[in-house]
């Protein structure tokens, strides 16, 4: 009777966010537009009209039209292929990242707000550390130090973007575990572990939830500014920060081939901010602004 | 408030003394040798080696980092820059005012911007005003700077020839870069204060202070606006650290010769003693940048003044930009 | 809102208007800068006859990067060099057709093959009051033995024995016979620095504030932004004198933002503007691009070492793949020569290749087939230097050889991060920079094991001999039959040559180009 209710209760806390979730039209806008980007970086053979690394001398320099929706670049390739083969590294390495940071980002972030005193010192200061390094540098710092390529921008980008995660983690966990319960549950003789993974990280599930949404779009910024100074994803494989870079040379004679990978930078970036707006506004009406 | 300053001081110490061997640990395990990066590959294996004697490169990890933190520490030396030969203090000192001056030029006019959107946004929540200045704080935020960068030089001064593509001379070539980097700090801070005054807004004093007929404009200031100030600082501090951190891409876009273009060609040709250097110098304008902000808080806020005794700053949980 | 704030508000904006509003007339009444300068020009051509310009007192010229340093044997940057070359001088001055001009060397005798004695003028003064003299020679060629960055090019110097005869005189000696020894006089690197300037003020300052006895003065340097120079009116070579009084030397490293100072008339000069825009700068109304032939070549390399590229077949199939014009229309707007040999044709000793390395795609997968990989299914590394045209160019080759079933993984990084990162040397692509067979075929020295990884012992012997035959004709032909057999071996294929593209203001007179970008500024008068 009682877990039924409990269940109940959580079915319908579920609805009630769901609900405000699906009133905010700006977010379940963004949030579609991302299914596509996934999508698109799925299937990008089917999806994409024309290959991405397909030359053409004969076709350099096209402006946008019906053939080539976004024009085509310096070699001749259609700029639309690139930029949807390009979700592929934006949103993968993103994702990944993370994914990577956040459970990081969780562990340390509790370990300091549950045991506090030394470990959490320790443990703040260290974060301290890394936020005392401008993200930027220390991301590129770290790609210059292990090498070009996805899987180290991904590392790189995981690393910079723990503190954020830990500190806010630490910051819930400290003001759950203070509460009745959680003393109730370790009478009762549970675990340390158990008592974080079952009582105190559920609860402090809405921000972490927010941050990530926030930090997937911080992360995509991050892959455009490495791949944009060149420390990113070997040719010929498109990126719309080095296609940026690439094509900074001819943005004056030819506008679209800076403006349209700039432009999906931004709306996904953009996408992924209004997504955690409406669900930081869903989770938790109390912050509603 | 001394007592609290100088135990900020010192909480400084260590985080430096981490930041340098993180820094350190990160260059000295960066691959490639740093003698055939800045000789190129018309330099025999002899140039190479006597390069790396010039540069006492040839010793263990430990050793090569206890001898520069000697250096650092007793001499104050930070080193040579490998490629131009000059000290590595002179080489930030030549550039920081560049920087400075971006980074405030850019600040003043996001909090101008940043803080009167943000007011008028809350005051008349849900207003047309409020939706389209928060659709373009949003769009603001999310906007890659270098790719701003690149469009406002278009439009700004090829298209229209309104202000110069480059260069950091004249107040007329501080235009383009500031608002190029500008942008996301005035979109943050007008989102926080926005968030902020709402919440301040709703407080019981605030409908006090209008029900004793006090007029609007004195409500918002005096009452609302001060006691909003507190997440409105940190926000604006956090982002002047990071804009006095060098705004990385901006600067080479406009080939502005500031500390971020410096850090970004040393990272490239591994000229580590200006990395280690220049990242020391960052933090350390980073915490004075925190320590003021501190300071602000006491000043506004009469309750935070009285907790110095025992401080725990709360931590501001926001979005936190990384593309600089 | 109340007044107040609103009164703060436009108090702070108009502040803001003040300091734009300060910028634009202080740059108005400040002759330095050009935008004034065009507003007078368009009102002095309509009135007064072309006879009657009015110079200008200050030539502002946009160059690529902040210098290195101003010490000419610590920098290893010919664009430092054009620099430095308008404050030093050197002994000799080297025709690009081998002829030799004195400069503050008057004579010179070669009394064997190893002793060189040269005399030197008495009439010459640095720019802080010191003669020069033979000591300032020998501090010379001592402090580029001593330095990582020089001293391989001055290797076959020998100080110990080399004699200072009298202020006037010196004889140099040499460890061997060197035959490009007035190329290393005449090159960057030759620049004779100020002995006593060093020895008061240490290397680091003399690097930062140079002294030398060429005709422009140093005056300032703010560190990645400008350098600022001032004619040295007791320049002993009255007839070479400064025509304009200032130099301000701007940095502006992108590439499109150096067309855009020409645009707006910020600089009278640019350095370096990219082949794809010269009919950008020839259609700037006032401007115009001054495009030379250069000593500058691409070329792509394969490794020496590598077990797979030592199979000849394959690097004759995979020069063959290259569709040269088509990097030359694509990347460089049809403003790049092709080669036609293996190295730049306007170097000493250049040897034409007939048919050299047609771009046949039958041919090239034929030799595939002989090489043993008719199907293709071959993975190779490219390393690519992070350059802008080298990073485009190195995409273009990766689809050219995909068409021969080769595919390429390239590698955008450093020689020695790419090394040390666990790769070998595959393919690379190399740009060479360099006027004299001897410094443009050490590529191929196995003491130089780079990019190419050197190591066949007939190149190596062949370019030591060549060093040391001092007879023109005799050298000339040795280095003749080493360009066949580098074309027979084929591991490099040099692609192309690049031109020297300046732009030019129309209001300077007196600019000449250079193959390599030593150019002169004492030449130019800028009129208004």
């Amino acid at each position: 009777m009682a877990e039924q209710e409990i269940i109940v209760k959580k079915k319908s806390q579920f609805r009630d966010v769901l609900h405000r979730f699906l009133k905010n039209k700006a977010a379940v806008i963004s949030l579609f537009f991302i299914l596509l980007l996934i999508i698109c970086a799925i299937f990008p053979e089917q999806i994409a009209p024309y290959s991405y690394s397909q030359q053409n001398y004969s076709e350099t320099f096209i402006s946008p039209c019906l053939a080539h929706p976004f024009g085509t670049d310096n070699y001749g390739r259609d700029i639309l292929s690139r930029v949807i083969y390009g979700t592929r590294i934006s949103i993968g390495i993103g994702l990944v990242a993370v994914a990577l940071s956040c459970v990081f980002g969780i562990v340390i972030g509790a370990a300091a707000g549950f045991y506090g005193s030394t470990t959490d010192n320790i443990i703040m200061r260290i974060i301290d550390i890394m936020l005392a390094i401008p993200s930027i540098l220390l991301m590129m710092a770290i790609v210059t130090a292990l090498g070009n390529g996805a899987v180290n921008l991904t590392i790189a980008i995981a690393i910079s973007s723990v503190p954020g995660y830990a500190r806010i983690v630490r910051a819930s966990v400290m003001t759950e575990k203070e509460l009745e319960y959680i003393e109730a549950a370790r009478s009762s003789g549970a675990t340390d572990l158990k008592i974080i993974m079952r009582h105190i990280l559920p609860n402090c599930l809405a921000p972490i939830i927010v941050q990530a949404t926030m930090s997937i779009a911080t992360a995509i910024l991050s892959i455009a500014s490495l791949s944009f100074v060149g420390l990113g994803i070997s040719p010929p494989t498109p990126e719309w920060g080095s296609m940026l870079n690439d094509a900074q040379s001819f943005m004056r004679d030819h506008w679209f081939v800076v403006t349209f990978p700039g432009l999906m930078i931004m709306l996904t970036v953009f996408a992924f901010n209004l997504l955690g707006d409406g669900l930081r506004d869903a989770l938790d009406p109390k912050l509603k602004t | 408030m001394i007592r609290f300053i100088i135990k900020r001081l010192l909480m400084m110490i260590p985080v430096l003394l981490g930041v340098t061997l993180v820094v350190f640990t990160i260059m000295y395990f960066t691959p490639g040798d740093p003698a055939q990066i800045i000789l190129g590959d018309m330099a025999t294996e002899e140039d190479r080696e006597l390069f790396r004697e010039e540069h006492g490169l040839n010793g263990s990890f430990v050793e090569q980092y206890i001898n520069y933190m000697k250096r650092v520490i007793v001499e104050g030396d930070l080193g040579t820059s490998y490629t131009t030969k000059m000290s590595v203090t002179k080489e930030i000192v030549a550039r920081f005012p560049t920087t400075f001056k971006l980074a405030g030029v850019s600040i003043l006019i996001a909090c101008i911007i940043g803080i009167v959107a943000g007011v008028i946004s809350a005051t008349r929540q849900y207003s047309v005003f409020d939706h389209v200045a928060t659709g373009i704080s949003l769009i603001g935020v999310s906007l890659p700077n270098f790719w701003q960068g690149m469009m406002n030089i278009i439009v700004f001064s090829v298209w229209l020839g309104w202000f110069p593509p480059s260069g950091f001379s004249t107040p007329k070539h501080w235009v383009l870069p500031a608002i190029t980097i500008g942008t996301s700090s005035a979109a943050n801070i007008m989102r926080m204060t926005r968030s902020s005054m709402l919440e301040v807004i709703r407080q019981d004093y605030i409908r006090t202070a209008r029900s004793k007929g006090q007029k609007e404009g004195v409500v918002i200031r005096r009452h609302a606006l001060r006691n909003a100030l507190i997440p409105i600082i940190t926000v604006v501090g956090l982002n002047f650290g990071k804009l006095l951190g060098g705004a990385v891409l901006t600067e080479s876009i406009f080939s502005i010769a500031g500390i971020g273009k410096l850090m970004v060609d040393a990272i490239k040709a591994k000229n580590t003693p200006l990395v280690q250097g220049g990242v020391l110098f960052i933090a350390v304008v980073m915490c004075f940048v925190n320590l003021i902000v501190d300071i602000l808080y006491a000043f506004v806020d009469p309750k935070i003044r009285s907790q110095y005794m025992a401080p725990r700053r709360t931590a501001y949980k926001g979005k936190e930009e990384t593309n600089g | 809102m109340n007044k107040r704030t609103i009164a703060i508000l436009m108090a702070a904006v108009m502040v803001l208007a003040l300091l734009a509003g300060c910028g634009g007339s202080s740059s108005s009444s400040g002759g330095s800068e050009a935008s004034s300068g065009s507003a007078a020009s368009s009102a002095s051509s309509s009135g007064a006859a072309a006879a009657e310009r009015k110079t200008k007192d200050t030539l502002t010229v946009a160059i690529i990067e902040d210098m290195m340093s101003m010490d000419p044997q610590e920098t290893n940057r010919a664009s430092n060099w054009a620099i430095q070359r308008q404050i030093y001088n050197h002994l000799v001055h080297e025709n690009p057709d081998g002829s030799v001009d004195p400069e503050l060397a008057t004579k010179w005798e070669w009394e064997d093959d190893l002793t060189l004695r040269m005399w030197l003028r008495d009439d010459v003064y640095f720019h802080n009051g010191v003669q020069f003299t033979a000591k300032d020679v020998y501090f010379m060629i001592e402090k580029a033995l001593a330095t990582s960055l020089s001293a391989s090019t001055y290797a076959s110097f020998d100080i110990e024995n080399t004699e200072i005869v009298n202020d006037f005189e010196i004889v140099l000696k040499f460890k061997q016979p060197y035959a490009p020894v007035f190329n290393t006089l005449t090159s960057g690197r030759g620049s004779v620095p100020c002995k006593e300037y060093f020895d008061e003020v240490g290397p680091e300052v003399a690097a930062r504030e140079p002294v030398g006895t060429g005709p422009y003065k140093f005056v300032s340097w703010d560190a990645g932004t400008q350098m600022v120079l001032e004619a040295n009116e007791n320049y002993w070579d009255t007839a070479n004198m400064a025509k304009t009084k200032n130099v301000i030397l701007k940095v502006v490293g992108n590439t499109s933002s150096r067309v855009v100072e020409l645009e707006t008339q910020s600089s009278d000069l640019v350095f370096e503007i990219a082949t794809t825009d010269i009919d950008r700068v020839n259609a700037i109304e006032g401007a115009h691009a001054d495009v030379s032939e250069s000593n500058r070549y691409m070329l792509v390399t394969f490794s020496m070492k590598d077990e797979t590229l030592s199979n000849k077949d394959l690097r004759y199939a995979l020069s063959y793949a290259i569709d040269r014009q088509a990097i030359i229309n694509v990347e460089y707007g049809g403003n790049a020569l092709m080669a036609t040999g293996m190295y730049p044709h306007n170097v000493f000793a250049f040897r034409e290749i007939p048919d050299y390395m047609p771009y046949d795609l039958a041919k090239a997968k034929e030799y595939m087939a002989k090489a043993g990989y008719p199907d293709g299914g071959l993975k190779l590394l490219f390393n690519v230097e992070d350059r802008e045209v080298d990073r485009r160019i190195a995409v273009m080759l990766q689809d050219m050889w995909k068409q021969i079933g080769v595919e390429t993984e390239i590698i955008v990084a450093g020689d020695s991060a790419y090394v040390s990162q666990g790769y070998s040397y595959q393919i690379g692509l190399r740009a060479g920079n360099a006027n004299e067979p001897s410094n443009i075929l050490i590529i191929y020295d196995s003491a130089f094991a780079q990019k190419i990884q050197g190591c066949d012992d007939h190149i190596d012997s062949e370019l030591a001999r060549c060093k040391t035959l001092l007879d023109a004709s005799e050298r000339a032909e040795a280095y003749g039959a080493l360009q066949e057999y580098l074309y027979d071996i084929r591991f490099t294929v040099p692609l192309l040559e690049t031109p020297v593209v300046f732009g030019v203001s129309d209001n300077v007179e007196g600019f000449v180009s250079d193959p390599l970008q030593q150019i002169n500024l004492n030449s130019i008068v800028v009129y208004e």
